[in-house]
């Protein structure tokens, strides 16, 4: 395979990771309970959705996360606190202390920033007349409007907070598409490294959109989920029962470098990327593609990148979101992307069963936990699979953890707005 | 890495609807920059509007979205794409690149219901929104506020559907657009490129952005540009006459402690690793393209080049404002059209000056969070 090809100056691999979900404030408390096969999708207990025809989600624990009072000229928002508990997690685990260039160390980062308040969204409109003119001296002037504004929307801002954090100096890089980001995030890292442009990059995403504007913007949209059981049984990627997707929280972050570097510097490694492959729908704005086609492309890029045939790829980490139309439309593209009889081989499952739905930190979370699935050789399963639909008739490892060796996965990402992400992912080499 | 070739670039700006109007303008000393009332309190007064823009080829409906970012971000593209006749390239080989200034919330998108939600008082009901108000929000509001959806929409005019990246919020992240083109291009996941840049538009949270940025004076502009990548082999395959190339660019991280943006260290780093991906000093540099804006930046020019009075230095920023995330598009436009037509216009009331052609361009571009980049562009002989 062209993996083996490749020399360890231009094979890239994880030597850090960390996470905070819903299920936990580390990777290895959401490895468990995902291999559990528990649900952290709970009713919302930390803000206001009266009103509101969907109120439940995944909301990380405030106490896995450091305070709000970061040394900012305004309190951290929600993003920047996940993106620095997840980013220090994995910084330790790589000791990227220990990097000596530090003008070498990148930070690319997908995700949104913080959300709007609704007193925010009143404030901007009390300040506009009837012609439609803003005072915006009058809107300057409103308390506390101006640092949220600055702080809370700027989707660079927490990155560079984590890049200060860390003493990382090679540059910082915001990705803002949607669902695709954090997945585009280490696929990007992966070419800046083979490119030999950092020595270490830290990858990942984040999102926080539990609190009224997030979510309104998505009920809006129609895409949450609409009717369940209970807030555990919510989230169920490919049932016949699915109804739209459950909002969540979090943030993963990696530190990638080249097989080169991690062995110089004596560092575990953790998993590999192997390919990376994104793509555009270039269809509707509102719609997925019928056929699946860009989802189809960003997979088969991916497989190329890597060197590896259908053939090889034993398992897909699922975008999988729940929703009626994405499940369909991905079931139809791994079959295109694999071949129908191969894709009816391979186990394929979807993580947001169990997390919901991170948004810009999904691909991120998603790809950690494939790696963890190669590194235990357990795949993990999509939870509330009860009631199978005759266009979603793949092996969606139904309910319970599978163990299964594997080398080889896919991870698929793909964004609101037809932005679309593949990594295929590796097992740690084994002479790592 | 190897050098990428530059085969369009097209701009629309405060100073015209076009790149070489825009040109045109600056050789002829206009400026973009007008009084702007109601900015009296941010100790501005002025703003520079981009010129009046025709209308999109189809309206916003039910599976289009339009938006002044995206408004903007479809003619540069439209025409780079056209200029470049990138209908030639497969469209599963054309990517899409672009940095893309913040994206807020239309006010008049929320108006109703904010309205809505109005107690007996006349006053903003919180209640009232929860329980419902909310609903009256224009269906397009989501879309209109995922930074993304502009490019996918573009992706979908365009008909394209290569590498695609949509990065955010100031001129750190547009530079960073087109080195990442240039790496897809290099790794051969894309045979061309649309990099692009746009800058934010106006409204009350871009304004009190610019204000934060803690720059005295800072004049927001709006404005995007778009230029055309593609790797030698294409071109040559393609037979498309070059318009440049793009032989060097790196991105740095330091905050400065002078105020918001990067330390002069982090700026001469990424110029000096920039020159060096490009095989070239900084003497070879005949045209520098500033933000003008930062003391930092300053400090980090004289450490580069010293005294050099032979450098033809151009800040796009004092006739076009300052453009965020669309600066470094503008800025390359402008570079490799200046190094085509062999003259570099003074931002500064001087004099025009000659340039050679084929020579060299550097565009400097900054965040205000502390990122900081460098292009070098080689114009054709």
């Amino acid at each position: 395979m062209a993996r083996q090809a490749r020399p360890a100056d231009q094979r890239v691999v994880v030597t850090g990771w960390g996470m905070v979900t819903p299920m936990g404030g580390t990777v290895e408390a959401t490895w468990a309970g995902c291999v559990e096969g528990r649900s952290a999708v709970r009713e919302f207990a930390h803000w206001d959705s009266r009103g509101l025809p969907c109120r439940i989600g995944g909301e990380v624990d405030d106490a896995v996360l450091p305070p709000d009072d970061l040394g900012l000229v305004a309190p951290a928002t929600r993003p920047h606190r996940l993106l620095l508990a997840a980013g220090r997690q994995a910084a330790a685990g790589a000791d990227l202390a220990s990097v000596a260039r530090r003008d070498r160390i990148a930070v690319i980062v997908g995700g949104h920033a913080g959300c709007p308040a609704p007193t925010d969204i009143e404030r901007t409109v009390r300040h506009v007349d009837e012609a439609g003119r803003i005072d915006v001296a009058g809107l300057a002037a409103e308390p506390g409007y101006v640092d949220r504004n600055f702080h809370l929307r700027r989707c660079d801002h927490a990155p560079a907070v984590l890049a200060h954090d860390l003493d990382a100096r090679g540059g910082v890089t915001a990705i803002v598409s949607a669902c695709a980001a954090s997945a585009q995030a280490i696929g990007e890292a992966t070419r800046a490294l083979r490119d030999g442009r950092a020595d270490a990059v830290v990858a990942g995403g984040v999102d926080s959109h539990v609190n009224f504007a997030g979510f309104i913007g998505f009920v809006l949209l129609g895409a949450l989920v609409k009717r369940y059981p209970s807030p555990e049984k919510a989230s169920r990627p490919f049932d016949r029962r699915r109804s739209g997707f459950v909002m969540s929280e979090g943030a993963a972050v990696v530190v990638l470098e080249t097989l080169a570097s991690a062995r110089a510097r004596g560092r575990r490694v953790l998993g590999e990327v192997l390919g990376y492959g994104d793509s555009a729908d270039g269809f509707r704005i509102t719609d997925v593609h019928p056929e699946g086609e860009g989802a189809r492309l960003a997979m088969t890029r991916a497989m190329a990148d890597a060197g590896v045939t259908p053939d090889e790829v034993e398992y897909v980490n699922a975008h999988g979101t729940s929703t009626p139309t994405n499940d369909p439309g991905e079931t139809l593209a791994i079959k295109r992307a694999l071949g129908e009889a191969r894709a009816r081989q391979v186990p394929v499952s979807s993580n947001k069963s169990m997390l919901g739905h991170t948004i810009g930190a999904a691909g991120a979370v998603e790809a950690i936990m494939t790696w963890k699935g190669l590194a235990e050789g357990i795949v993990l399963p999509t939870i509330n699979y009860e009631t199978p639909d005759p266009k979603c008739d793949l092996d969606y490892v139904p309910n319970t953890a599978r163990r299964m060796p594997h080398r080889v996965a896919l991870s698929n990402s793909f964004g609101f707005g037809g932005q679309n992400a593949c990594l295929c992912l590796g097992a740690a080499p084994s002479e790592g | 890495m190897a050098a990428v070739v530059a085969t369009a670039a097209e701009a629309v700006t405060g100073l015209g609807l076009g790149l070489a109007a825009t040109l045109a303008a600056l050789r002829s000393g206009r400026t973009a920059v007008a009084p702007e009332a109601g900015l009296e309190a941010f100790g501005v007064g002025a703003a520079a509007h981009v010129v009046p823009l025709p209308p999109t080829h189809a309206p916003d409906g039910p599976t289009r979205v339009v938006t002044p970012h995206g408004t903007l971000l479809e003619l540069v593209a439209r025409a780079a794409h056209g200029q470049a006749n990138l209908g030639s390239v497969p469209r599963e080989a054309v990517a899409l690149m672009i940095g893309l200034g913040m994206v807020d919330s239309p006010a008049a998108d929320l108006e109703a219901a904010v309205a809505a939600s109005r107690g007996a008082d006349g006053a903003f009901d919180l209640a009232r929104f929860f329980q419902g108000g909310f609903r009256a929000i224009h269906p397009h509001w989501p879309l209109r506020m995922l930074n993304n959806v502009v490019v996918g929409q573009l992706a979908a005019d365009l008909d394209v559907r290569g590498d695609n990246l949509v990065l955010a919020a100031e001129a750190d992240a547009g530079a960073r657009a087109f080195l990442e083109a240039r790496e897809a291009l290099d790794s051969g996941a894309a045979l061309a490129a649309i990099v692009a840049g746009v800058s934010e538009t106006f409204g009350p949270a871009a304004l009190l952005r610019a204000q934060l940025r803690g720059t005295p004076g800072l004049v927001l502009g709006e404005a995007a540009a778009a230029v055309v990548l593609e790797s030698e082999a294409s071109v040559k395959a393609r037979g498309v006459i070059p318009v440049g190339r793009l032989v060097g660019g790196a991105t740095g991280f330091e905050p400065s402690d002078l105020g918001p943006g990067p330390s002069a260290d982090a700026r001469v780093r990424v110029v000096r690793e920039a020159l060096a991906q490009a095989g070239r000093t900084p003497d070879d540099v005949t045209l520098l393209l500033v933000e003008g804006d930062a003391v930092d930046e300053a400090d980090a020019r004289r450490a580069v080049f010293g005294r050099r009075t032979d450098l033809a230095v151009v800040a796009p920023s004092v006739a076009l404002g300052h453009l965020t995330s669309g600066g470094p598009a503008v800025a390359s436009a402008l570079a490799l059209a200046m190094l085509s037509t062999g003259e570099a216009p003074s931002t500064a009331r001087g004099t025009p000056r000659a340039l050679k052609r084929g020579g060299v361009a550097l565009v400097l571009a900054s965040g205000s969070a502390g990122g900081a980049a460098a292009l070098v562009w080689e114009g054709v002989p």
